[in-house]
């Protein structure tokens, strides 16, 4: 039998096509604004109008690209595996439906309410409490429906439940908890609201979602997408289940406590931006069992890697993540931070994680799933240049935002021999100049690399189907 | 499927297959030894880390670490160290500044170079989002750098625009549509140098505006109100004509008309970012820009040859315009030349009007001056 036939698969073909084009979408917003940063007049082209200035542009770009793309590409895939690692279909495929429509809705009212500027102000929250409201349903429907799936499955055949499957959940459940707590707010008209907390609490409560939609959304549940896909593009066993246990259980009780590293130097007291941050730089070797494991996974199979580019994807993706996870810690602590904070080097390390990690994991992921649904070879030529045009067009970004973020940190504590601030703000700014550029350059890479998975897609699943009607 | 039967024979699997293959599954592998080391001391480091930092609140309070380390204590003992340097190197020059007239400060060289070395960011941070980084000006704000001012160039005058602000006043004139009309023509042509209509000139004679502007057009510093007859223009805009229209139907810093033009320098006198010496310095600075009245021959040379200005050989429209161009030139080098500077001497050599020539030279020597002051900018590490 077929997996077509075997599972529900319509919802996770549509959630893995929208997925790419979300994609495309939120790189090309992310692009734009970025062009906004180096050329200012981009900001309203002299029309006089709010709606595409960086401001309200930004927040659309980062709820495409996380919530749009991130959890269209993490709803497919947890759909995908729920599945197949338990062998059984949904337990509600209806639900499934329910949620890609809810969740797509989201997304369009997104698209409409935050360049009209009707925002919360919370950042990677910014939608207002209807959306808010629809966000919980979809939600709430895409974990109830992926717990009941474990659940109902065939005990005798599928005994225990496979980690990727755990790290869904425990990202599932997370996320809930965060999400319905950050949006507590009054409202007072359809399109404005007040958050129930105020001042630096607010702030806390504010980056303690911040964070773990980057722990749990980004993390902990691309991480299951890795524990499945690794291991079938691969054909190779898991290296280590204990690994697999400890650094799972690390990330769950660890990543919670790091919020307050966004918050150093500001009104928050002194102990808890120092809790964030001692908890911080011990998540490295908790975040690094993840990136170890999918790579030990690899060994006696790096031959895989010269012809299989939907590998290459999967592999590349953890040294970035291990990367990400090594800077973003060192980044927590004190005197790193006093230089690194408000400048581009968290740009810079935002998306060392985001395009070398979280995309590059899930482009595996969405392929092999591809190739697997419709049973079809995807074009090997094509993969070969999205693998590069995204990894040369990662590094570029990264480096550029280093480079810029660094200089930015040092330009605003440097002193002449007076004993005065040897630069002014502009300056700085000034200085970054050729740096922005470079950046969008990096950032054209990466959205050619993306429509170019998009033409990949669409062109071999049309063919596919131009097979299946010659056949029939 | 049954836990007992190993597909892969020889593999040290768990013993658990997932996946329609069932080829999903787990190595009894051990992690590597130094992950498991690292671990433990990840461990060991966040109560490190926790007993060294105030980390954990504790009844109401919380530990305070054994650094005994806060972050306001880290910024006072950093602004405590510069203060301590500040005072070690320049105590006397601030505490000469504070004691010396403006005059005195701009006439003593060692004075007045620090005081323009330690005010480039002050200026930057407090002053250029309006007037320009380099004083150049922007539409709305006047230009600080040359010597067409609205309130005197004089250091006092300089200083009384900085410590009060100020709010130049020019109410809306009463007149038909066609009397402004032809007002604001005769204005601009005698901005540009022509002699400008009879009926605007009787306008301009009868309608008030000599109260202010004086008889001459060359306007009233004591007011603020500007000189009409040099064609520079402080509400300088694309349509000239429609600026000019719009200053005169509607008046400037009249709150009750919103198309009134608005003009307000805030006063910095009050503000308690800025101290009593650091406005000295201010004055100085703004001074030095370019446009300030001579206090005496001070002005010195550079010594460096990018920043020279080329003199003219005589006062012939020839060498005039040659040393307008060669200073322009360098003006271009330095990525500092004036709006207006290349366009006067096209004009100027289209038309070889020597006045025009000298007026270009004089921009492109200020711009001169501005980047010898500004050369400096830019990051160098
Ligand atoms: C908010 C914008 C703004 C800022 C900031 C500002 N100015 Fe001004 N400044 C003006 C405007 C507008 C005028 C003209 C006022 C008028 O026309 O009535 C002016 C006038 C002046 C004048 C008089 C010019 C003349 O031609 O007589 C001086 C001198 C001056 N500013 C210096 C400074 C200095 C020094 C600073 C920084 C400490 C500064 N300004 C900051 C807007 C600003
Ligand atoms: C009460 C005094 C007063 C009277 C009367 C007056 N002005 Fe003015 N005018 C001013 C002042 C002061 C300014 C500059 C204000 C500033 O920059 O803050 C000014 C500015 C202008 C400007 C703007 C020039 C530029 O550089 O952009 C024009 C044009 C002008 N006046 C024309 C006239 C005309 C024409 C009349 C007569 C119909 C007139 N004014 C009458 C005080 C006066
Ligand atoms: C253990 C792992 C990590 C730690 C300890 C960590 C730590 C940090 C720190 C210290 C900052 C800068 C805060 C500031 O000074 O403003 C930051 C910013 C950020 N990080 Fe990480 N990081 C980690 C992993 C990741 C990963 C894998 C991603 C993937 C996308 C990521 C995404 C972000 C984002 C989006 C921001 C920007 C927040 C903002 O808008 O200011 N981080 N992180
Ligand atoms: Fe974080």
């Amino acid at each position: 039998m077929n997996l077509v036939e075997k599972y529900d698969l319509g919802v996770v073909k549509w959630f893995s096509i929208m997925a790419t084009v979300y994609l495309v979408v939120g790189t090309l917003v992310g692009v734009y604004i970025a062009s906004e940063l180096a050329w200012p007049f981009l900001n309203d082209l002299g029309l006089d109008v709010p709606y595409f200035q960086f401001g309200r542009l930004r927040p659309l770009h980062t709820n495409a690209v996380i919530f749009a793309f991130g959890g269209s590409a993490l709803m497919a895939t947890a759909f995908y595996i729920v599945q197949r690692t338990n062998q059984t279909r949904l337990w509600s495929n209806k639900m499934a439906w329910f949620t890609f429509i809810m969740w797509n809705l989201v997304i369009v009212s997104a698209v409409v309410t935050l360049p009209l500027g009707m925002t919360q102000a919370k950042e990677y929250a910014e939608l207002e409490w209807p959306i808010d409201i629809a966000i919980t349903l979809a939600w709430a429907t895409y974990l109830y429906n992926f717990i009941m799936t474990i659940h109902i499955r065939d005990r005798n055949k599928v005994p225990h439940v496979y980690v990727a499957n755990w790290f869904f959940m425990g990202m599932m459940v997370m996320v809930t908890y965060l999400h319905v707590v950050n949006s507590l707010a009054i409202p007072v008209s359809l399109t404005d609201s007040y958050s129930i907390f105020s001042g630096v609490q607010d702030a806390m409560i504010q980056w303690w979602w911040g964070h773990n939609a980057v722990g749990f959304f980004l993390t902990a549940g691309f991480l299951g997408i890795m524990y499945y896909f690794i291991p079938k593009q691969a054909q190779r066993p898991i290296y280590s289940y204990r690994l697999s246990v400890i650094h799972f259980w690390a990330l769950m009780f660890g990543y919670v406590w790091l919020g307050a590293h966004h918050l150093q130097y500001t009104a928050l007291p002194d102990w808890a931006g120092s809790l964030g941050a001692t908890i911080s730089l011990a998540m490295i070797i908790p975040s690094w069992g993840g990136a170890l494991n999918g790579i030990l996974t690899l060994s006696g199979a790096w031959d895989r890697l010269r012809e299989d580019y939907i590998l290459r994807f999967l592999i590349m993706s953890l040294a970035f993540y291990a990367m990400s996870t090594f800077e973003g810690p060192v980044m927590s602590a004190k005197t790193v931070n006093a230089l690194s904070h408000y400048t581009d080097w968290t740009i810079g390390h935002v998306h060392s994680g985001a395009l070398g990690w979280n995309i590059m994991v899930a482009a595996g992921a969405l392929y092999h799933m591809i190739e697997k649904i419709y049973n079809v070879k995807l074009s090997s030529k094509l993969l070969a240049i999205h693998f590069w045009t995204h990894t040369i067009g990662t590094v570029v970004y990264i480096v550029s935002m280093w480079v810029s973020g660094i200089m930015q940190g040092l330009m605003w504590r440097a002193y002449d021999e007076y004993g005065t601030l040897a630069y002014t703000f502009a300056e700085s700014v000034s200085a970054m100049h050729p740096y922005y550029v470079m950046r969008v350059m990096g950032g054209v890479l990466v959205v050619l690399g993306a429509v170019t998975m998009l033409i990949n897609i669409v062109a071999t699943i049309r063919k596919s189907g131009n097979v299946q009607t010659a056949n029939a | 499927m049954s836990e007992h039967k190993n597909p892969y024979p020889g593999e040290n699997n768990t013993g658990h297959f997932w996946d329609d293959d069932q080829d999903v599954r787990e190595l009894n592998n051990r992690p590597p030894r130094w992950y498991m080391v690292a671990m433990y001391i990840s461990a060991i480091s966040v109560v490190v880390y926790a007993l060294y930092f105030p980390a954990i609140p504790w009844f109401g309070d919380n530990t305070k670490g054994m650094a005994n380390w806060s972050s306001i204590d880290e910024l006072n003992e950093s602004v405590a160290e510069l203060e301590k340097y500040r005072q070690e190197k320049f105590a006397d020059k601030e505490k000469a500044i504070s004691e010396s007239s403006l005059e005195e400060i701009v006439l003593n060289d060692d004075l007045r170079e620090y005081a323009v070395k330690t005010t480039k960011v002050l200026f930057g941070e407090n002053c250029a989002a309006c007037h320009g980084a380099g004083g150049q000006g922007n539409d709305g704000f006047p230009v600080l750098a040359d010597d067409d001012w609205l309130f005197g160039g004089t250091l006092s005058a300089i200083s009384a625009s900085i410590i009060n602000g100020r709010q130049g006043n020019m109410p809306k004139m009463p007149m038909t549509a066609d009397e402004a009309n032809t007002l604001a023509d005769y204005i601009l042509a005698v901005g540009s140098g022509a002699a400008g209509s009879d009926a605007g000139k009787a306008l301009y004679m009868t309608k008030g505006c000599i109260g202010c502007h004086s008889p001459t057009m060359a306007g009233n510093q004591a007011l603020g109100a500007v000189n009409l007859s040099d064609g520079i223009y402080r509400f300088k805009a694309d349509d000239q004509k429609a600026s000019v229209l719009r200053t005169i139907t509607h008046g400037i810093n009249q709150a009750h008309d919103p198309q009134s033009q608005s003009a307000v320098m805030p006063a910095f006198g009050a503000s308690n970012v800025i101290d009593t010496v650091q406005i000295k310095k201010l004055a100085v600075y703004v001074h030095q820009l370019g446009g300030g009245v001579k206090v005496k021959a001070v002005t010195k040379a550079s010594a460096d040859p990018r920043y020279t200005p080329v003199v003219a050989k005589s006062d012939s429209f020839a060498d005039v315009i040659a040393a307008a161009e060669a200073n322009y030139k360098k003006n271009l080098d330095q990525g500092m030349a004036w709006r207006d500077t290349g366009k006067m001497i096209k004009k100027a050599k289209k038309d070889k009007d020597v006045v025009l020539a000298e007026k270009a030279n004089t921009q492109a020597v200020n711009a001169l001056r501005q980047a010898s002051v500004a050369g400096t900018a830019g990051p160098t590490f």
